[in-house]
């Protein structure tokens, strides 16, 4: 597995997969797996 | 300031529908979470406020649209019951999408309960909205406009109540 990848409920994540979406009629939501925090140098 | 009454008639007038949502997630350690909030095609949207806690001590918070922050970033996510207004509300008419960013620094993870309402609208309806909520804060540079604007809210509320 990927540093950046996250595994969940047996799905594999990279940056930018969306884990959920939900319609409320006149607007979506997504909920999405946004990676790791990038350490500061 | 309007009044909450206010917004709710000129809500009703113009045909704008209030939507709760909640949601739950888990923020594993060390990462970002992104909540997306987008109207469907055809519709903008208000949002009238948000909110809600986390089980983390190290979650912040950063709301943004068109890559831009639209508030300073929230540190330390609240606890339950404390709600965050947006800044000037209805000068953030949304068409299209705002991103929440719920970053946990902690070492473990953080589950996040994410709460708010939604003020959508068609869009031609929302300009017309948004003409009158401007109107009614104004009250003091055009009375005039402002009376009769109050005198249809209260035509409008007598016709709600008419139908309970």
């Amino acid at each position: 597995m990927a540093d950046d990848t996250i595994e969940m409920g047996g799905k594999t994540y990279k940056p930018g997969d969306v884990i959920r979406e939900i319609d409320r009629g006149t607007f979506k939501i997504r909920i999405i797996y946004g990676g790791k925090i990038k350490k500061k140098e | 300031m309007i009044e909450d009454i206010a917004l709710h008639v000129l809500a009703y007038k113009w045909d704008g529908l209030f939507t709760p949502f909640s949601i739950i997630f888990t923020v594993p350690a060390e990462s970002h979470y992104l909540v997306d909030i987008t109207p469907k095609e055809g519709w903008v949207y208000f949002l009238l406020r948000f909110g809600g806690y986390t089980t983390g001590t190290d979650v912040t918070l950063d709301v943004s649209y068109k890559g831009r922050k639209v508030m300073d970033t929230i540190d330390n996510f609240p606890d339950v019951n404390t709600y965050f207004h947006l800044p000037n509300i209805f000068s953030n008419i949304f068409d299209t999408t705002v991103t929440f960013d719920f970053s946990n620094s902690g070492t473990d993870s953080a589950l996040v309960c994410f709460h708010g309402v939604v003020l959508a609208f068609e869009e031609a309806k929302a300009r017309k909205f948004l003409e009158d909520i401007k109107a009614l804060a104004e009250i003091p540079k055009d009375i005039k406009e402002t009376n009769r604007l109050l005198g249809e809210l209260n035509d409008i509320l007598k016709g709600i109540i008419g139908r309970l």
